[in-house]
């Protein structure tokens, strides 16, 4: 958690612009990465994140603290805009062409890391929704099972056995892959 | 391959970064957007200041509503109403109410009157169920007629009777 985050989040109630800056600052590579695995897109993952970022700010007066990070709060408008997302896609483009969207719009430094994040993206997203989630959020951005259980509303001991299944579904979806 | 190793690869995926210049040009968008601030409840909703205003609000407005439900609204707020309601004749209503008042007082005294008659009547009426009608008796009636005599100028009775009365 950002270091006074509870005073940026107070002062950002009370309209100043520069603490929701350093909000932004701090959470938009999270909430970038955690898009862009959910949706493998360049683009659309910049979108979606800006939309998540202007509802916080929108709504900033709705986050009371509570014991809830101000980062679990975020996490959650950037899940629901996904899943708005993929519910908007699914009537306008086939589910074959959103498998297409994959890894070439990913920032790789070399061939192999291409190759070994392409299976590993491609892996994520035959997992169930809840599983992606909370693989991302669990390995990719360090957050705790109580982070994850706030923003996915179940609780810890949910989370660790939707994380155990998840890590044994995304190996067996890789070897699979690796076996073709 | 390994879980160790699965969730090593998972972790590289920490490099992903967004591009700086969608990152600054999306802050400066967001920022730029003039949310709306609810000023009244701004102030009023926060800190240690409010919640004892709030506290002190709530407990006001319970003993307001203890008062009205107790003491009576109506003679609480007769004043404030006649005052303040546009189109009310004080004065009329003020007179309208006396009159009324005395209409009442005059028909609790006619029943009081007539509380008193019934009695009398029945005292009355019970003497007669007793004695009987011996005083109706139409044999009786014109026996005194006879002894009186009222016709006759020569009556002496009366005569006696003036008498005695100028003396």
């Amino acid at each position: 958690m950002l270091e006074d985050e509870q005073k940026l989040v107070k002062k950002a109630k009370d309209g100043e612009v520069e603490a929701f800056g350093l909000l932004y600052d701090h959470y938009l590579p999270k909430i970038y990465r955690f898009v862009l695995l959910k949706v493998s897109h360049r683009e659309e993952a910049e979108d979606l994140t800006h939309q998540a970022f202007l509802k916080a700010w929108e709504n900033i007066d709705q986050y009371n603290f509570k014991g809830y990070s101000f980062g679990s709060w975020l996490y959650r408008i950037a899940k629901n805009i996904t899943v708005d997302y993929y519910r908007s896609l699914r009537t306008e483009v086939s589910t074959e062409e959103i498998s297409e969207l994959s890894v070439e719009s990913f920032p790789f430094g070399s061939l192999d890391q291409k190759i070994e994040w392409e299976g590993l993206v491609q892996g994520i997203r035959q997992l169930k929704e809840v599983e992606q989630d909370v693989l991302i959020m669990r390995f990719v951005e360090d957050l705790s099972p109580k982070e994850i259980a706030e923003v996915i509303g179940k609780s810890e001991g949910a989370v660790k056995v939707i994380q155990h299944r998840a890590v044994n579904n995304l190996k067996k979806v890789i070897e699979k892959t690796g076996e073709k | 391959m390994k879980e160790i190793e699965l969730i090593k690869n998972l972790r590289s995926l920490k490099s992903i970064s967004p591009r700086a210049e969608y990152a600054s040009h999306s802050k400066m968008v967001i920022l730029s957007f003039q949310r709306k601030l609810h000023p009244q409840w701004e102030i009023v909703g926060r800190g240690v200041l409010a919640e004892s205003f709030n506290f002190g609000l709530s407990m006001v407005l319970t003993a307001v509503i203890l008062v009205l439900i107790l003491g009576g609204a109506t003679s609480l707020l007769r004043p404030i109403f006649l005052n303040n309601l546009p189109g009310v004749d004080a004065e009329g209503l003020i007179t309208e109410a006396d009159t009324i008042t005395k209409d009442i007082d005059i028909q609790l005294s006619e029943a009081e009157y007539y509380a008193v008659t019934a009695k009398e009547t029945s005292v009355a009426l019970k003497e007669t169920s007793l004695n009987g009608p011996a005083h109706v008796n139409p044999l009786l009636i014109q026996n005194e007629i006879k002894t009186l005599d009222f016709e006759n100028p020569k009556n002496s009775n009366i005569d006696d009777l003036l008498n005695k009365l100028s003396q």
